[in-house]
């Protein structure tokens, strides 16, 4: 019976990325230009035979359909193609890119379940009392602020005020240590934390208000039992499904919301690169870093429904 | 209680942000083809109709003098004591395309490091004219068809090779077919290198052009590359890039940071004999956002940085003026913002109506919604008025802002039975205006958009692509390239000599039109308001056949006076740049060529051979 649920979500999953290819490739395919044009500096576009010649080389004068089942047939089997631009193969590009992008997401995701989880928590036990306003205050300015806002506005206050982080740049664990990596990570993966830091704060106090009344709280607190063994222990759990599942959701989402915030801090993440292939229309390069958050995202999303399916006995047995 | 603290929790948080949005990136265009500042006009038209040619160039203002009003960094000798050693952090606008000078499109940011590997044949001085580096000297036949270089000797590449004549040789067999080379191969007419000796280089031309070593001065054409090399990892050269420069690869990081280090053996030295560079290693960061590329300087994160965007100069200079300890060097050269009628699409095709629409286009307002008051000079013409190509009289040409004169001569179109839109006669004309979707940008062609619609008789019809959409709607597609664009934004000419851009973009712009006229198989698609005036095409072969500097600058202020009468492309502001160092970071300002005369700023692409940290 999992099983078949599990193959279901594959096949959904196998689906989904067949269209997002197709929607990729045919949305690029559309932009007005020629691919060749942004290939080439203005100088060298008097020489027409240069021009055909490199088409050709790229195989850019087969039909629409025969390049896209080209790039899809090579795609299954991981070559993403090369850039027009920078003939850097765009599978290499996204490897080297991916550790930053994976990194911020993830401590952003870490920054947000760290702050959210006692925000949410001790929100709902002290439901409509001063912390409890203070969180709402705070969550609701959290969420109504871009992070690339939030980026600009770090920047001025830990780097030009305070001067105690770099502004930009990214320091590789494998070349300078964790130390100096999280001195240039903590900024943007803070800017890019804050919204899903107030959702799941949110979340959380909206979901523990309503276990906080059932009886076997109430049974705990009768028993004498002390308020953070409660809160911990008897009601974050029942409470954390949706968490759960709006972590993993917003870890996907993250992937994506690196894009602006890369470029803010010069991060050298995917982001930054689908933004550089988007201004030099680098088509190989769009296409293949969109399939790849595309399929994160979607990844991400069946691990989340698999994690449900561990964590809550009813939907086993449903 | 509760409510107060909460209210001022509140209170500093938005001051906060107000003061971070407010300090914060100020992002200009993110176009490199698109307009750029512009401002009025305070010229002083020429009384005098004929002007005899000497008696012109005399007036020509002094190449590497300042204009009235002009903000650039004087060019001055280097008075600090030389020190070795140090590294410099530079922020770029971009990750540069790649480094192959002879294949990849490149811009500031990769020109940048591109010369921090390469060295050039020939570079640009501080007054415009063409002086040695790898070359030591040089002669044309009598025809200007053949041009023979001499070679310094003794220089080697980072991997050890010699540089010989041979080299360059090996150099144009990728150059010829090299996506960024062969175009400068084609416009140069290049047929053939041939290695005389060891030593000297002949350039062989299909036709005379008196300025041929100006395409030198091009990294594509000019920057020496380790041909072996790129043989034999064509793709992976980038990252491994081989030349005779003053600093060799050391670490590439794409879109974090490029690391290149001190080459030993490098073959120049200062005036006192001390062996170049002076710096142990310099470091390239790409940061686009350009408050965070100013930020970083700021905040020692970087101490250098490169700017094309008045914004970013005018935070700069605030920030100077706040204290910040900086060095500003500023520079605005013939590049120049504005943008183009297309002739090919009515009413355009009207000289009354690219005249009309040009008066009544405010430079004084666009400026101020540019930002770049008291940062950009106007432009009138292909050059700045600190170019030795500058003329007075084509200033005076030059349809300035005069909202009536602009009206009445859309007036007469839009009431001519004639007319070319097929309109009938009192209706309004239709004109598309595009610019890359830049907030200035945007800012600046409301401006005109407002101006032009208050005539009355003008529908304007905004629109805004990006960077390389522009481009290619201006563009159109082979192999006729026809762009389908109406108004729209551009910036034209560079510091090279005027035949690099001028010959190429106002040749023919169809096979049909050099037909027409017996140029056969003459076309180019960078004609990009499709205007071609066969005069100014006899002008323009006839100033490359002659290096007469007073017999080229009449014929190209021909052409320029043709450009103002016709209109076929407008002119808003000159081009601003800016390098703002660490004040403790000399010699890049007043850096010198082997033969002692100052070198060129330009573009905010430092030469980085001869900088050094004071302490």
């Amino acid at each position: 019976m999992l099983s078949k649920v599990i193959a279901a979500r594959i096949a959904r999953l196998v689906a989904t990325l067949f269209a997002v290819s197709l929607l990729t490739f045919l949305m690029v395919e559309q932009l007005p230009g020629d691919p060749i044009l942004a290939i080439l500096p203005p100088e060298a576009l008097d020489d027409l035979e240069n021009i055909e010649r490199i088409r050709s080389e790229l195989r850019l004068d087969d039909p629409v359909l025969t390049r896209y089942g080209r790039w899809v047939g090579n795609a299954m089997q991981g070559d993403l193609g090369k850039s027009y631009i920078t003939d850097q193969p765009v599978s290499d590009a996204i490897k080297d890119r991916i550790p930053v992008t994976i990194e911020l997401a993830f401590l952003a995701t870490l920054i947000a379940a760290l702050a959210a989880i006692p925000i949410g928590a001790f929100s709902a036990y002290h439901e409509g009392g001063r912390f409890d306003r203070i969180a709402s205050a705070f969550t609701t300015t959290a969420l109504s602020i871009p992070a690339f806002l939030a980026g600009i506005f770090f920047i001025w206050l830990f780097t030009l005020k305070f001067n105690w982080l770099p502004s930009s740049g990214w320091n590789r664990i494998t070349d300078k240590g964790i130390v100096a990596n999280l001195k240039t990570a903590i900024l943007p993966a803070g800017a890019l934390s804050l919204a899903a830091l107030a959702i799941n704060a949110r979340l959380i106090r909206a979901d523990m208000i309503g276990t906080l009344k059932e009886d076997y709280i109430l049974s705990a607190r009768a028993k004498g039992l002390r308020s953070r063994y409660i809160l911990m222990r008897h009601a974050l759990r029942p409470s954390s499904l949706t968490a759960i599942t709006v972590f993993g959701l917003q870890f996907g989402g993250l992937i994506g919301g690196t894009v602006v915030i890369e470029t803010v801090f010069a991060l050298p993440g995917l982001g930054t690169r689908l933004i550089s292939g988007i201004y030099q229309r680098d088509v190989m390069m769009i296409q293949g870093i969109t399939l790849f958050i595309a399929t994160v995202y979607v990844v991400v999303n069946l691990f989340v429904d698999l994690l449900y399916l561990l964590l809550d006995p009813r939907i086993r047995r449903q | 209680m509760n409510k107060s603290w909460l209210k001022i929790l509140a209170s500093l948080f938005t001051i906060a942000l107000i003061a971070a949005a407010c300090g914060g990136s100020d992002s200009d265009s993110g176009s490199s083809s698109s307009s750029d500042a512009a401002s009025s006009t305070e010229t002083e038209a020429e009384t005098e109709e004929e002007t005899e040619t000497t008696e012109k160039a005399e007036e020509v203002i002094e190449a590497g003098t300042e204009a009235e009003g002009d903000v650039d960094t004087e060019v001055e000798e280097i008075v600090d004591e030389v020190n070795y050693g140090g590294n410099l952090t530079i922020g770029l606008e971009a990750e540069a395309t790649g480094l192959r000078p002879w294949e990849d499109a490149c811009s500031s940011p990769c020109l940048t490091m591109v010369l921090a590997i390469h060295d050039t044949l020939v570079v640009q001085r501080a007054d415009g004219t063409i002086g040695p580096w790898l070359a030591t000297s040089w002669e044309a036949n009598d025809g200007f068809t053949e041009w023979t270089f001499s070679l310094n000797e003794g220089v080697t590449f980072h991997n050890g090779y010699s540089f010989k004549a041979q080299t360059l040789v090996e150099m144009f067999e990728l150059q010829k077919v090299g996506a960024s080379a062969a175009g400068i191969v084609t416009a140069a007419n290049l047929q053939e290198v041939i290695a005389v000796d060891d030593y000297t280089v002949k350039y062989v031309l299909g036709a005379a052009h008196s300025a041929f070593p100006s395409f030198l001065v091009q990294t594509p054409l000019g920057a020496v590359f380790e041909p072996y090399a790129a043989n034999d990892d064509f793709d992976g050269y980038s990252m491994n890039p081989i030349g005779t420069g003053p600093f060799t690869m050391d670490k590439r990081d794409l879109d974090n940071e490029t690391i290149v280090v001190r080459n030993p053996n490098y073959w120049m030295n200062d005036r006192d004999g001390n062996q170049l560079p002076y710096l142990d290693s310099v470091t390239f960061r790409p940061i686009p956002d350009e408050g965070t590329r100013l930020d970083s300087l700021l905040s020692g994160t970087t101490n250098a940085m490169q700017t094309l965007r008045q914004g970013t100069i005018r935070d700069a200079r605030s920030a100077k003026e706040d204290g910040a300890d900086i060095t500003l060097l500023e520079f605005q050269g013939n590049n120049v913002g504005g943008g183009m009628y297309n002739l090919n699409n009515p009413p355009l095709d009207d000289v009354r109506v690219r005249r009309g629409l040009t008066h009544m286009n405010n430079q004084d307002a666009v400026i101020e919604a540019l930002g770049g008051t008291g940062i950009s000079l106007p432009g009138t013409q292909w050059y700045s008025p600190d170019s030795p190509w500058y003329s007075e009289k084509v200033a005076a040409a030059f349809p300035s802002f005069d909202f009536d004169a602009g009206k009445a001569l859309i007036e007469e179109y839009v009431n001519d039975p004639d007319r070319s839109d097929g309109r009938a006669v009192g209706d309004k004309i239709e004109v598309e205006l595009s610019c890359p979707p830049d907030p200035t940008l945007i800012a600046a062609i409301q401006v005109v958009e407002q101006l032009w619609s208050a005539s009355g008789m003008v529908d304007v019809n905004l629109t805004n692509y990006d960077q390389q959409t522009h481009i290619g709607y201006a563009l159109g597609a082979p192999p006729d390239f026809q762009g389908s664009h109406g108004v729209h934004c551009w910036r034209w000419s560079s510091q090279n000599d005027p035949s690099t851009e001028l010959n190429r973009q106002l040749a023919p712009h169809t096979l049909g039109v050099a037909a027409a006229y017996g140029l056969d198989g003459i076309f180019t698609p960078t004609n990009f308001p499709n205007y071609f005036d066969i005069e100014i095409f006899g002008w323009l072969i006839a100033a490359i056949g002659t290096d007469v500097f007073e017999e080229r600058y009449a014929l190209y202020e021909m052409v320029m006076m043709r450009l103002a009468r016709d209109v076929p492309i407008y002119f808003s502001g000159h081009t601003a740049t800016l390098l703002a160092l660490d004040t403790n970071i000399s010699g890049i300002n007043g850096w010198v060529l082997p033969d002692g005369t100052f070198g060129g700023q330009g573009w905010a692409v430092p030469n980085l051979n001869q900088a050094f940290i004071t302490d």
